[in-house]
């Protein structure tokens, strides 16, 4: 079985044979074209590739946003294929964690309260998730800008409200696209680092998706899509 | 997600948006408000109009007539009357015995001869039936004795003034038939209260050959309409009993036409304990060998014609609320739509379909609420004013005014809970629309 093995190997996502395409029949377009790879477990991979080349598709697959219709992903010893609505949502919950490029925190919603919803749809308890969200926030070093909705914070800190929100219900992959392509160059560094921090601390593997070179050097290994395929020459290679 | 989470995002969801939200809230209010009101009034008219007046009754209440019974009439309400059968304690204390029989209110009533005023005082440009002498002429009436401790028990509306004290012998009220023999508008039912006029009791000498009369002032304190029966004076039954006693004294007046009263009481109203029993106390008491009028027949009819006003009142409430459903439905579709990405978000952070069915469906719940809870009291208002304005008229046509009162608590309940489950239904479908969103939707913020 590829994911028990993959996991024997130290592996965390395997990737095999996936290919993509929005639209049907005609008028497909095809986005992925047939893909192949691992990733280490713990690795800090960082994902490159021009506009168009299908980055956000294979993160979107990855984290499980939209069904595989060919080729396998495993996750661990998840088959991500053939995984039903709600199955794919709690492998969301509690494997998955997101970090997007406009942080997507619910802006009614505190930036503790934003913590504690990721914690609450992964079936945390109430006293629970309280304790957990203070002190992701603290590691973040937002303590004193927990009780603030997102409109009250700056790009910087709402970015690092979004990686205390994905790394909170601890999960196995960190899957993250332009984590700092809203932020100015000095709260990029700093939301790099917490990042790079929890990552190591949680022990999780992460996927960066970016255009930025200064993000793409701080990744162990570099994935580079071109055209919906890998680009041979750069596959694998330590950064 | 759990409950709690899911009630504090779809609170702060509401407040997000005030002025939608306000106007989602106000379409729920003015459905369940016209519902309410509708529902309730049609209620009101099935339960107060006609079953709380079977009770309390005056407009459903059964008169037994001092005759016997004519055979060939005991179905119409209004039957012909036979011979005379007085009406005495005896028979009094047999209709009270009767079972379904709620309450039993005597009636007198008294010959009287009435002089009008300025006799008793001065009018304001009152020219009477002999302009030369300013003086009005006598006319002969009854007073209509009664106990009026027990007034709501009969057929018996104040169109001005009040009725008079209980015991009272210098108090009267009149019906509109009086103004026609002081020619003045029964428009301006007030204008004759305050006037005093004379009532004399008359006595036929015990040889039978004069009648002399006993005089007594009152002061007019309210003007009425009655179904009691034919009087133009409604007095205590104090008052009557002496006119009565001191008729008795004389002798009989049949060559006046004026014979001695034979029946202790011209009449009892009998209000029966519900509509449903009406025919059978009516029946009862045809039994004793009296004849009875009441208005059987009247209350069939007006209970189907509510029946029909009961399905038009209907059809408006449920139109009402249709178009607020579809408010509700409108402002929801809006969210969706703006929401998207943050549905996309919520489902990319492990939200189920369920959980983002539970925010929308929460969200029109408390619109639903909310405007069910506005709505409802909105309602009640209406009933209010509506009621104040029915009984107006009623009175200013000289009907039988009624009470009633506010929202029955089960229509008011129903308005809150219908609007809830009105905001679920119309909700139902731009909830599921949002659950059914792809989580790729979230892509769009990466």
């Amino acid at each position: 079985m590829l994911g028990s093995d993959a996991v024997a190997r130290g592996v965390a996502v395997s990737v095999r044979g996936l290919q993509h395409e929005y639209g049907r029949g005609r008028h497909a377009v095809p986005v992925l074209r047939g893909l192949d790879f691992d990733i280490e477990a713990g690795s800090h991979v960082a994902l490159q590739g021009p506009s168009g080349a299908g980055k956000s598709t294979l993160l979107s697959l990855l984290g499980g946003l939209e069904p595989i219709r060919e080729g396998e992903i495993w996750i661990g010893e998840t088959r991500l294929r053939g995984l039903r609505r709600g199955e794919l949502a709690e492998y969301r919950s509690r494997v998955i964690g997101f970090v997007f490029q406009h942080f997507g925190l619910l802006d009614v919603l505190t930036a503790r309260e934003n913590v504690m919803l990721a914690l609450s749809l992964a079936g945390i308890p109430l006293q629970q998730r309280m304790r957990r969200a203070d002190e992701i926030l603290d590691d973040v070093g937002l303590t004193d800008r927990a009780g603030h909705r997102p409109q009250q914070l700056s790009g910087g800190e709402q970015q690092r409200v979004a990686i205390a929100r994905a790394l909170s219900s601890r999960p196995h992959l960190l899957l993250a696209d332009e984590p700092t392509g809203n932020l100015d160059e000095e709260s990029a560094e700093r939301v790099l680092d917490v990042l790079e921090r929890l990552r190591v601390d949680n022990g999780c593997t992460l996927v960066v998706v970016t255009h930025n070179p200064m993000v793409a050097a701080r990744a162990t290994h570099r994935l580079h899509l071109r055209e919906g395929r890998l680009a041979p020459e750069l596959v694998g290679e330590p950064a | 997600m759990s409950w709690r989470d899911g009630i504090v995002l779809s609170l702060r969801s509401v407040v997000r948006r005030p002025a939608r939200t306000a106007l989602t809230i106000a379409a729920v209010a003015l459905g369940t408000g016209l519902l309410v009101a509708l529902a309730s009034i049609a209620v009101i008219a099935e339960t107060r109009v006609i079953a709380q007046l079977g009770k309390g009754g005056p407009a459903t209440a059964i008169t037994v007539d001092a005759n016997v019974v004519d055979p060939a009439q005991i179905d119409s309400d209004t039957p012909r009357l036979g011979t005379a059968k007085p009406i005495n304690a005896e028979t009094l204390r047999s209709v009270k015995q009767l079972p379904h029989v709620s309450t039993v209110t005597t009636v007198q009533s008294q010959d009287v001869y009435v002089l009008p005023p300025p006799i008793g005082s001065a009018l304001s440009g009152y020219t009477g039936d002999d302009p030369d002498r300013g003086l009005a002429r006598p006319y002969s009436d009854s007073a209509i004795g009664i106990d009026f401790k027990q007034a709501n028990n009969l057929p018996i509306t104040v169109l001005a003034g009040r009725l008079p004290a209980e015991g009272s012998t210098s108090e009267v009220a009149v019906t509109l038939g009086y103004f026609d023999h002081v020619h003045l508008d029964p428009n301006k039912p007030a204008a004759v209260l305050g006037q005093v006029i004379e009532i004399g009791s008359p006595q036929v000498s015990p040889d039978g050959q004069t009648i002399r009369g006993r005089w007594s002032r009152g002061v007019i304190i309210g003007v009425v309409a009655q179904d009691l029966g034919s009087g133009g004076l409604v007095t205590s039954s104090t008052l009557t009993n002496a006119q009565r006693a001191w008729q008795l004294a004389g002798g009989d007046g049949n060559s006046f036409g004026l014979p001695l009263p034979a029946s202790t009481y011209s009449s009892l109203v009998v209000v029966a304990d519900s509509l449903d029993t009406i025919h059978t106390v009516r029946s009862e008491i045809t039994a004793l060998g009296f004849a009875t009028t009441a208005p059987e027949h009247l209350i069939a009819s007006v209970q189907r014609y509510l029946q029909v006003v009961d399905m038009v009142l209907g059809a408006i409430g449920v139109i009402a609320l249709l178009i607020a459903a579809l408010g509700i439905t409108n402002a929801l579709l809006a969210a969706v739509r703006e929401r998207r990405r943050e549905i996309g978000v919520l489902k990319a952070i492990g939200a189920h379909d369920r959980d983002v069915l539970r925010w929308f469906l929460v969200e029109a719940l408390i619109c639903g609420v909310s405007g069910g809870l506005i709505g409802t009291a909105f309602g009640i208002a209406t009933i209010a004013v509506v009621s104040h304005i029915v009984n107006d008229y009623l009175v200013s046509q000289g009907l039988l005014g009624v009470d009633l009162g506010g929202a029955p608590v089960a229509t008011s309940l129903i308005g809150v809970a219908g609007a809830a489950v009105l905001a679920l239904i119309a909700a139902a479908w731009p909830a599921l629309r949002a659950a059914r969103l792809p989580a790729r939707e979230a892509v769009g913020a990466l």
